[in-house]
């Protein structure tokens, strides 16, 4: 994030930060911005699934996430979490693979929620298309609890779509798949597809797209 | 779905996991646990672990590939995906191991707390990372699934107590007890001592159809100090020592003492349709084109007999078998057509028919040789044999030597005298490339004719061999020159384009290597076996080779002839002609890694060659 942005990022903190009703959501808008240095930054790659394409029409239905340290992807952080819906699934259940029944033993979204504040605290959120994922996420803190949610994120989507721009190659539709993009960066391709699945895949994504020197795993 | 979302099922990394070895073997909530410990690193090509800097956990190779080299450099191990190793573990017999990406690399760490506890809690898994490779690989040579009846001990079938009869014993009297005792042969017995056999066809050519009186003695018309065979031999020797000498009845001896007796049709009872038979098949076939139409069966047969359990090696001497024989009934019918042979001579086979290591799709290799007697007139008709039989081999699907090692070659179809004249000039001022071209010789075998010429040119040229330090270093050169595609499990070492790409020449590259190894350790010590597991023992025997060293090598030898056998039958199963040519992706994980174990040791043994050798390179 270039220095304008962040500054941008830390003024609607502090105007939000005050009326966020939540104190998970309070704590989020608190906590200090990464410093930049991408080694000691913790990043958090989110993804969710959703009954469509509109933050005001449609509904989250499950969220996965998983943290990096010192880039390395720790599973052990790895999350999961179906939400109960209010309105049916929709079109969607056939695509994810989930019935009405099902997603109803999921638990409330604000739960969800405060899960996942309390994981991603201070840490910069990745997302492969962060439009859609962090329109439904301001979305639900802002009617939840009257504020939205301006945390520093990264998007892998945007990242290859500008390489992809700046070394002229082509862009055929499907390029910026998450899967597609994978492949070009040598990525193994996964059958799972649900919420953690393609959360992990991002994380991958983006070590790939960031790899540097060694890094090392830290020992437990 | 994961019931607690704080632990949930992380299925791409479990899935993955399961096909690991030997994750795969793990309960399935195990590796579900093991995957949530799981911290994913991604490394750029050229980045290095090494145990001093490294944390210390079990590296899984997710894609990419990691290369294990040694402190000086040299390669240890190649990984793939899928394969895993433990910096720290492998350091410590060696200092300054390290481990280098080759390719850009996505690796599953799994840390020190969870690799342990898998490791203290299973088996086999802890076996899988704690036994060294040597010992990985000999398990894999040594154990497999047995069916085979041809393997089995010969114990098993062998008639005790047979029938025997002092000498003296009239012939009436000996019939009367072999029809009591339902019997088809007895054995001529002076106390403990075996004098010979007596069967019903002797009884019927030997007595009846000559009309001798009913009390002649047995020891008349028995067949003196017959042939047998150890308890302790298996199915397959006995019949192959049947066919081979054309006789139904051996006796069985344990120490020296005869001990029962086994019969061609106790060993028919217990097995038929098998190739061992195809032996006595062709030898009664009239002309070239019933040959060949028994031998178009072969890589049928071959796929038969290895789902049916049959070991590489055997499988190799009963193909070796079937040739000579299919060689032998050529030479005798063309016998009856050229009239017989003008002095004695001596058929010669090279190569893998010389160290009854053949398989399908052999060519030939042949010489032959001849008493020095021979006139140029005689030189004629020996000229008219080779083509004859080299033709016939060829119909017979042995095609001709690209290299012209036959016996229509002039130069392989030479009197004695002539032969080692040729002997002494390959060994005297010896070229690799013609060191190449003729180490093939040095695995002679008599196939057909007098023997003992071919013992005598086999004497003069181990002599030859023998005391030549220069000789030896040519053919250890010659012998470095071609070393195991060593990174196989990754693009680089295989063909890159052609008819084989993605292949490599299993034979080339697997088998030849060790066979030359051996090869030239007993030509440099004057050793007489031409078959390599014989020479290896003989190695070990005379104290040339480690006992280690001798069974690794037979243990590659064994495991790699066996994937090459099998991929062959799946050739054969899809249509295709049997070749040397493999793809290794399409091995299972288990025989890619053996065979990479296999290729390690061949390698091992090369760079110890390569110093043995050196003072005369």
């Amino acid at each position: 994030m270039d220095w304008p942005a962040l500054l941008w990022l830390g003024l609607k903190r502090r105007w939000w930060r005050g009326r966020a009703r939540h104190p998970a959501l309070r704590r989020a808008l608190t906590a200090p911005l990464p410093a930049g240095d991408a080694v000691n930054t913790r990043y958090v790659a989110v993804d969710l699934e959703t009954t469509g394409l509109s933050p005001e029409r449609d509904e989250i239905a499950s969220i996965g996430w998983v943290a990096i340290e010192q880039g390395c992807i720790l599973l052990e952080t790895a999350r999961h979490y179906r939400v109960r819906l209010e309105k049916d699934v929709g079109q969607s259940a056939i695509y994810h693979q989930l019935t009405d029944s099902e997603l109803q033993q999921g638990e409330p979204l604000p739960i969800v929620l405060a899960r996942l504040l309390e994981a991603i605290d201070g840490s910069v959120l990745i997302f492969h298309n962060a439009q859609l994922d962090m329109g439904f996420l301001n979305r639900a803190c802002r009617s939840l609890w009257g504020a939205p949610l301006p945390v520093p994120f990264e998007d892998t989507m945007q990242l290859e779509s500008r390489r992809l721009i700046r070394q002229q190659e082509g862009m055929p539709a499907g390029a910026l798949r998450l899967f597609q993009c994978r492949r070009r960066y040598g990525l193994p391709d996964v059958a799972a597809h649900d919420a953690l699945g393609d959360a992990i895949a991002t994380a991958e994504l983006w070590l790939a797209m960031n790899a540097g020197g060694y890094r090392e795993c830290s020992e437990q | 779905m994961n019931a607690d979302p704080r632990l949930p099922e992380i299925q791409s990394v479990a899935s993955f996991l399961r096909d690991c070895l030997p994750f795969g073997e793990l309960p399935e909530d195990t590796r579900r646990d093991t995957a949530r410990r799981i911290q994913i690193t991604y490394l750029r090509k050229g980045e290095q672990i090494r145990a001093s800097s490294a944390a210390y956990a079990l590296r899984i190779v997710r894609s990419g590939a990691v290369e294990i080299r040694s402190e000086d450099r040299q390669l240890l191990d190649r990984l793939g995906e899928g394969e895993s190793f433990n910096i720290h573990g492998l350091d410590l017999g060696s200092e300054g191991v390290v481990a280098e990406t080759i390719e850009d690399t996505l690796l599953y760490q799994l840390p020190r707390p969870a690799y342990e506890a898998l490791r203290a809690q299973f088996r086999d898994f802890d076996r899988h990372f704690h036994s060294q490779r040597n010992r990985r690989l000999r398990r894999a040579a040594r154990y497999r699934p047995d069916t085979n009846l041809l393997t089995e001990p010969l114990a098993n079938l062998v008639t005790r107590d047979p029938l025997a009869l002092p000498p003296q014993t009239h012939l009436q009297e000996a019939a009367r007890a072999m029809s009591e005792r339902r019997v088809s042969s007895l054995l001529v017995k002076d106390g403990e001592q075996l004098l010979g056999i007596v069967t019903d066809r002797d009884l019927r050519s030997r007595a009846l159809a000559r009309g001798l009186p009913v009390h002649t003695p047995i020891r008349d018309i028995m067949t003196r100090d017959p042939k047998r065979i150890e308890l302790d031999a298996s199915v397959f020797d006995a019949v192959l020592a049947m066919t081979r000498e054309g006789i139904h009845h051996l006796p069985v001896q344990e120490g020296g003492r005869v001990v029962g007796i086994i019969t061609s049709s106790d060993l028919m009872l217990a097995r038929e349709n098998d190739p061992v038979y195809l032996v006595q098949h062709l030898s009664r076939q009239q002309d070239t084109e019933s040959l060949a139409a028994i031998t178009a069966s072969l890589p049928s047969l071959m796929v038969q007999a290895v789902r049916g359990g049959m070991r590489a090696h055997q499988l190799s001497r009963v193909l070796t078998a079937i040739s000579d024989a299919a060689t032998c009934r050529l030479i005798e019918l063309a016998t009856e057509k050229l009239g017989p042979a003008p002095v004695p001579f001596c058929w010669l086979g090279f190569g893998s028919q010389g160290r009854g290591e053949q398989l399908i799709g052999a060519d030939q290799d042949n010489g032959l040789l001849i008493d020095n007697r021979a006139t140029t007139n005689d030189m004629d008709w020996f000229h008219r044999l080779a083509t004859f039989v080299c033709d016939g081999l060829n119909a017979c699907g042995y095609p001709y030597c690209n290299g012209k090692v036959m016996a229509t070659t002039e130069r392989w179809r030479q009197p004695l005298g002539e032969w080692r004249r040729t002997v002494d000039d390959w060994t005297h001022a010896p070229t690799p490339e013609a060191v190449m071209r003729v180490s093939i010789f040095f695995d002679l075998r008599s196939i057909y004719g007098d023997a003992h010429l071919c013992d005598q040119l086999q004497q003069h040229m181990l002599a030859r061999t023998r005391r030549d330090t220069i000789f030896q270093a040519a053919l250890a050169a010659n012998v470095l020159e071609q070393t195991p595609p060593l990174g196989i499990f990754r693009r680089f070492l295989v063909e890159r384009n052609g008819e084989h790409r993605d292949e490599f020449d299993v034979k080339k590259r697997g088998v030849l290597p060790i066979v030359d190894l051996a090869r030239i350790h007993a030509l440099a010590h004057g050793l007489p076996a031409v078959n390599t597991r014989e020479r290896l023992q003989q190695l070990v025997d005379a104290r040339i080779l480690t006992i280690g060293d001798g069974r690794n090598l037979q243990d590659a030898y064994d495991t790699i002839q066996q994937i090459r056998v099998e991929n062959q039958c799946r050739q054969v199963t899809a249509g295709h002609h049997a070749s040397n040519y493999l793809n290794p992706d399409e091995l299972p994980d288990l025989e890619r890694k053996h065979l990479k174990d296999a290729f390690t040791v061949v390698h091992d043994a090369q760079e110890a060659m390569r110093s043995h050798f050196r003072q005369g390179l």
